[in-house]
């Protein structure tokens, strides 16, 4: 298992980047024991705070989107691992202002499982916490059956809505509704046309073929869909556009969030042309793209391919999502 | 809890049925026997990191030979201490706490579980070491279902620690070929995943592709009840 990668010892990949992403951002955030990535400006908020958990390895996703209007507090697993509950449960305690805390959590098992443990916890100490789990790949169930959806981009632009409705000084009640129907409004599919290696051990994930390509992809290189020949950027958006479509049940008239999510070693350039043919194919349906990212957000290392995320926008949100946030990877 | 432990034991048990069949003599719980035990479980385990890592890839995210490299790394570290004087159920309870600080994706909270599952069933005034293990390794089953909620046939670790349980559960043999019997039986289980679909995890995201490949989960846990085998025997 060969791997070629800039690290040092693989056991500390996590420890030390994030120590990094803490002294390339000192205004900005604090890195604590236990992974706790903490937005500075959580000392003398008053406000409802956000808090989430999930691994390393998808960066920026999710601890570079710690700051002002977006994550106050993102506990940090390892490569790909949920942390453990007791540093969520400490992370939580930190988090409460006295106002509560909405807790997002990504549909993965590891993650649900820390979740779950640390609600039993919350609840006895009392403390005032909702969660919100996102679960919007549409790859392997229906709308019907979202437990066997996993959550993959669609955390980022939630954080950034309830991160504003929190500064705007709504209530935790108001917070969690306005994330809970923008969770329930969004929908992703992933494409890889080649896998990755996990920086800690080299193992590569799966074993795409030269020509093939896989739509329904996860977020940690385990596959998920079909697998297909390798096609263009044009016809894979449309194919990626269609499924979402469909899925959200987008009519005519409706206004729509579209992010193209680089997952590692897909080019902006690529990315550039999925947009491009995604915006012909809504606007064909008469569909209004009013809010648009095309980035690198939440990445599988150097998985080659993309998330394409869609959701339905309300006036409410789509000023959230226009609302100032000052985090290492998302700024306005 | 440590006086307790300490406390003569055979003025609890002069009523107990069991000290007959040791002809009256009563067999205390061997703390070191114990650790030996889960050390070689630990170690099992631990040999075969790479296959772990090997068996995740064709199925999840190449991770799970990592986790358990982690977690049995706090097991050498946690057990290490336990001596002749121990107290084991503060000692399960001290593991599992370690265990739980490890961020250990899925596999993390469920072999936490497992662990959890021995600490609370471990019964300090156990008549002998033997009736220890069995109560132990019943209580692990028992907190590890409620946590996984896992049956046989989800292609999960259940499906080497339900048979590996069943044997030990309704076994009239001795304890030694109580384990390698249950060895056997968790071996054959998850060599049975082979053929199925995953219903947890991220495998049950591949479908199909999934048939031919044995759940790196259940394959741990073959491991963990081999090594039980291995030590008791040691």
């Amino acid at each position: 298992m060969t791997m070629k990668k800039f690290i040092n010892n693989p056991d500390n990949i996590t420890a030390e980047l994030l120590e990094g992403l803490a002294l390339a951002n000192p205004k900005i955030l604090e890195v604590t024991d236990h992974n706790l990535i903490i937005n500075k400006g959580l000392a003398t908020a008053d406000r409802v705070t956000i808090v989430t958990i999930g691994g390393a390895g998808h960066e920026p996703a999710l601890e570079g989107f710690v700051g002002e209007g977006m994550i106050d507090i993102s506990v940090v697993g390892d490569i790909f691992a949920a942390p453990g509950y007791k540093a969520v449960v400490e992370a939580l305690k930190l988090a409460d202002k006295g106002k509560g805390v909405l807790f997002v959590v990504l549909n993965h098992a590891g993650d649900m499982l820390a979740g779950d443990r640390t609600m039993k916890e919350v609840e006895k100490l009392g403390l005032n916490v909702i969660k919100v789990v996102t679960q919007e790949d549409i790859a392997n169930a229906p709308r019907s059956d979202a437990a066997n959806r996993r959550g993959l981009v669609g955390c980022v632009p939630l954080y950034k809505i309830c991160g504003a409705a929190a500064a705007q000084g709504k209530s935790l009640a108001e917070v969690a509704a306005i994330a809970q129907n923008f969770a329930d409004n969004m929908a992703t599919i992933a494409v890889a046309c080649k896998t990755a290696t996990h920086p800690q051990n080299g193992a590569s994930f799966a074993d795409l073929g030269e020509d093939e390509m896989e739509v329904g992809m996860g977020q940690h290189g385990e596959g998920g869909g079909g697998r297909q020949k390798m096609a263009s950027a044009d016809e894979t958006a449309v194919i990626m556009a269609e499924a979402l479509v469909k899925d959200l049940d987008l009519k005519a008239g409706e206004e729509v969030m579209v992010i193209v999510n680089g997952t590692g070693a897909t080019t902006i350039m690529e990315m550039l042309l999925v947009f491009r043919r995604v915006h012909k194919y809504l606007s064909e349906k008469g569909i209004n793209i009013v809010a648009s990212w095309v980035e690198e957000v939440l990445t599988v290392q150097e998985q080659a391919g993309f998330q394409l995320f869609f959701a339905r926008m309300n006036p409410e949100n789509l000023a959230y999502w226009e609302a100032p946030a000052k985090t290492p990877y998302l700024s306005r | 809890m440590l006086n307790l432990f300490d406390f003569p034991i055979d003025t609890c048990y002069t009523e107990h049925k069991d000290v007959n069949d040791y002809g009256g003599v009563i067999m205390p719980i061997e703390p070191l026997k114990i650790k030996t035990l889960l050390l070689t479980a630990a170690q099992e385990i631990a040999d075969h990191v790479d296959i772990l890592t090997e068996l995740d890839c064709a199925l999840g995210d190449g991770d799970h030979g990592t986790t358990m490299k982690k977690l049995t790394k706090v097991m050498f570290a946690e057990i290490d201490s336990w001596d002749e004087t121990t107290n084991l159920k503060v000692g399960l309870e001290n593991l599992n706490d370690a265990l739980e600080d490890v961020s250990g994706g899925s596999a993390g909270p469920l072999f936490s579980a497992f662990i959890h599952g021995m600490a609370e069933a471990a019964n300090p005034e156990a008549p002998n070491s033997d009736t220890f293990i069995k109560i132990i390794l019943l209580g692990a089953y028992d907190e590890f279902f409620a946590t996984s909620k896992a049956v046989v046939g989800d292609k999960s670790m259940m499906d080497a620690i339900d048979p590996a349980t069943e044997v030990i559960r309704h076994s009239t043999t001795d304890m030694k070929t109580t384990l390698i019997k249950a060895a056997q039986a968790a071996r054959a289980g998850s060599d049975n995943t082979t053929g199925m679909l995953a219903k947890f995890g991220r495998a049950r995201y591949i479908g199909d592709r999934c048939l031919g490949h044995r759940d790196p989960g259940s394959v741990t846990f073959a491991y963990f009840y081999e090594g039980l085998a291995k030590g008791y025997s040691a």
